[in-house]
């Protein structure tokens, strides 16, 4: 076999800024949800005001949905070879279901982990593998049908919902929306209103989610 | 994430070096890259030797869940012969993946013997890189896929690590002439039986979907995924509505990826400009990604997702009043925007001009209409029909005093 070229991995790995420079006049912010460890991040992109004729009108910053997670937040330093920080692993431990393993229980992993060509590919900062404890079941799935709100799934409804009501509560105009045709879909939404001659509809007028803003700071 | 067609339509990249052609940073910067234009999750593709090394740091460095496809690993492990496939050695390669971290496992397990003959006669015959290797191994053995009489230990294996199943579609139509063939829907229907034994046992199913199909055979695709496979998540790979744009891929198929998100599905699988022709570059992943942005946020708009015009809103108010920051900012790609912006308009000042180079100056509507809107609230009139009214008399006015000349000498 031949031996692994050195230029598949470098020590200095190290990202193009291009990668994580943050968007112009966009910032991460970490919405919280019922506990303080789940932190959403999302974008909010900031606007100029608008020079009218009676003075200077403010427009809103939009809150946009953001997958990019570390990569785009100045505050946080992104090191490849130590790996994001886990978001998941308190949820996942204090369930109760789950245990760590001592060993992978792969035969490939455990030929990899011993293969001394592989060594200065493999990644260093190894977490221990966890598993459902003997017949327990951990999908998200399942906790659903027991009716559990797992603070993942508070996770993905923030971010869902992207602070939307309480923008569209706010600046009503900018709520305004055509009706849509969803094909059987189930869309929450209000009824439709008659505005200039169209059918259209504003957004929803109820109370802000649960959630709070508040700047990561670290 | 959430998927569903209740939800946000959502988009997958997918990543992955089909030799040792680049370094494992290269990768990493690629699935940091997808997510940076707005990938919701990104597959990892990789084939080579070093592919469990490769797994282990895109997972740990990616904020977003990543997919597999298993059974290219596990062929690397039979030097490509598919017909050396053993259970064992399949079981053996979940498990690896699944204590990895892998979210999610496309798992070919509805291509079954019987249904290969069906592609006998196609055009393009079976498309999809897992679907030709389970149905060699079938043909070889002569013995139904070993995905399908296993299905139910996988489920256990999924459960046990909280992975979630993408039924693939090994039988997926390659080409128009090919779509909503018997094939297909064929294991389309084996897809909605696997999907109950899956939510037996908790386990949580997307349908993978075609692939290319003509736009009026699309909605029939989404109508009948959604009776068989009781509403499991769609995951669609495009589709493309014609196969006579190589190099241009992702429009055809953001296209076609736009109806059916309409339609109801939840996921669209990306497809860039190089798809049919070589591995994608970051410029190609940018390009197929904001291409699947565009027909996700249509999809969602079209179904009347509450908040979804929220975006178009504030970015049409802000390029009627001439933000032209804003109007990149608040688009898909800011940086493509401005720097279309800026080849003919470079200067600083022109971000603040009322006008762009496609019309100039004096020929902007959106100018002219403010200025119409400007006359009146000067002149206190309601709306703008009356105030052309007023404009125009006031104007007719004018050219009677000044002499009824059409030709004015200065």
């Amino acid at each position: 076999m031949n031996a692994v070229p050195e230029k598949i991995l470098h020590q200095s790995a190290t990202l193009d800024a291009r990668v994580t420079t943050p968007f112009p006049q966009s910032r991460k912010i970490y919405v919280q949800g019922s506990r303080a460890d789940i932190q959403v991040p999302m974008r909010e992109v900031t606007q100029q005001s608008t020079r009218g004729r009676t003075g200077m009108e403010q427009n809103p910053s939009l809150t946009l949905y953001d997958t990019s997670g570390p990569y785009t937040d100045p505050t946080q330093e992104v090191d490849v070879r130590a790996g994001l920080p886990s978001v998941r692993s308190v949820w996942i431990s204090e369930r109760g279901d789950t245990e760590a393993l001592i060993s992978p229980s792969s035969r490939t992993t455990l030929k990899h982990a011993n293969d001394p060509r592989t060594a200065h590919l493999r990644f260093a900062h190894q977490r221990p593998v966890r598993r459902a404890r003997s017949g327990a079941n951990v999908t998200q799935m399942h906790y659903a049908r027991k009716g559990i709100i797992t603070p993942e799934m508070e996770f993905v409804a923030i971010r869902e919902n992207q602070r939307l009501d309480a923008f569209m509560a706010a600046h009503p105009k900018l709520a305004v929306s055509h009706v849509g045709e969803s094909f059987g879909a189930s869309l929450p939404g209000p009824s439709p209103l008659s505005l200039c001659g169209m059918r259209l509809r504003v957004g929803a007028q109820s109370s802000p989610t649960i959630s709070t803003t508040r700047n990561r700071s670290r | 994430m959430i998927i569903g067609r209740n939800f946000l339509v959502k988009i997958n990249a997918n990543i992955g070096n089909s030799a040792v052609s680049s370094s494992i940073e290269e990768e990493i910067e690629k699935m940091a890259w997808s997510i940076r234009w707005g990938a919701d999750t990104v597959m990892d593709l990789s084939t080579g030797r070093y592919i469990h090394e490769t797994r282990e740091w895109i997972i740990r460095n990616s904020p977003v869940p990543i997919g597999t496809v298993p059974i290219y690993q596990a062929l690397e492990k039979v030097d490509g012969k598919a017909e050396e496939l053993t259970w064992d050695l399949f079981r053996d390669t979940l498990i690896e993946q699944a204590e990895q971290g892998v979210d999610y496992f496309t798992i070919h397990a509805g291509v079954r013997l019987p249904y290969i003959p069906l592609t006998a006669r196609r055009v393009t015959g079976i498309v999809s890189r897992g679907g030709s290797i389970l149905a060699k191994w079938c043909l070889a053995h002569h013995k139904e896929n070993f995905l399908y009489t296993h299905f139910a230990e996988i489920c256990e294996i999924m459960r046990a690590y909280d992975v979630a199943f993408s039924l693939g579609d090994g039988l997926r139509p390659g080409s128009i002439a090919d779509a909503n063939d018997a094939a297909q829907f064929a294991e389309l229907e084996t897809l909605g039986e696997l999907t109950r034994i899956a939510w037996e046992q908790d386990v949580q199913v997307m349908i993978e979907g075609p692939g290319h199909v003509p736009m009026q055979l699309i909605k029939e695709n989404m109508d009948k995924q959604l009776a068989t496979c009781g509403e499991a998540p769609f995951y669609t790979l495009g589709p493309l509505i014609t196969d006579i744009s190589p190099g241009y891929d992702h429009i055809s198929s953001a296209v076609g990826a736009a109806m059916i998100g309409w339609f109801g599905t939840a996921m669209l699988c990306y497809v860039t400009p190089k798809e049919h022709l070589g591995l994608p570059d970051k410029d190609d992943v940018r390009e197929g990604i904001i291409a699947y942005k565009i027909a996700a946020h249509a999809a969602d708009l079209a179904k009347g997702h509450p908040g979804a015009q929220v975006r178009d809103n504030a970015l049409s108010k802000a390029r009627f009043e001439f933000r032209w920051e804003d109007q990149f900012n608040l688009g898909l790609d800011p940086e493509r925007a401005q720097e279309f912006h800026d080849e003919t308009l470079p200067k600083e000042g022109h971000k603040l001009a009322h006008f762009c180079s496609m019309c100039g100056p004096h020929f902007c509507s959106m100018k002219i209409t403010q200025d119409v809107r400007d006359f009146a609230a000067e002149k206190h009139i309601a709306d703008e029909t009356a105030a052309l009214e007023a404009g125009m008399a006031e104007k007719a006015r004018e050219f009677v005093a000044t002499g009824a000349q059409i030709y004015q000498q200065e």
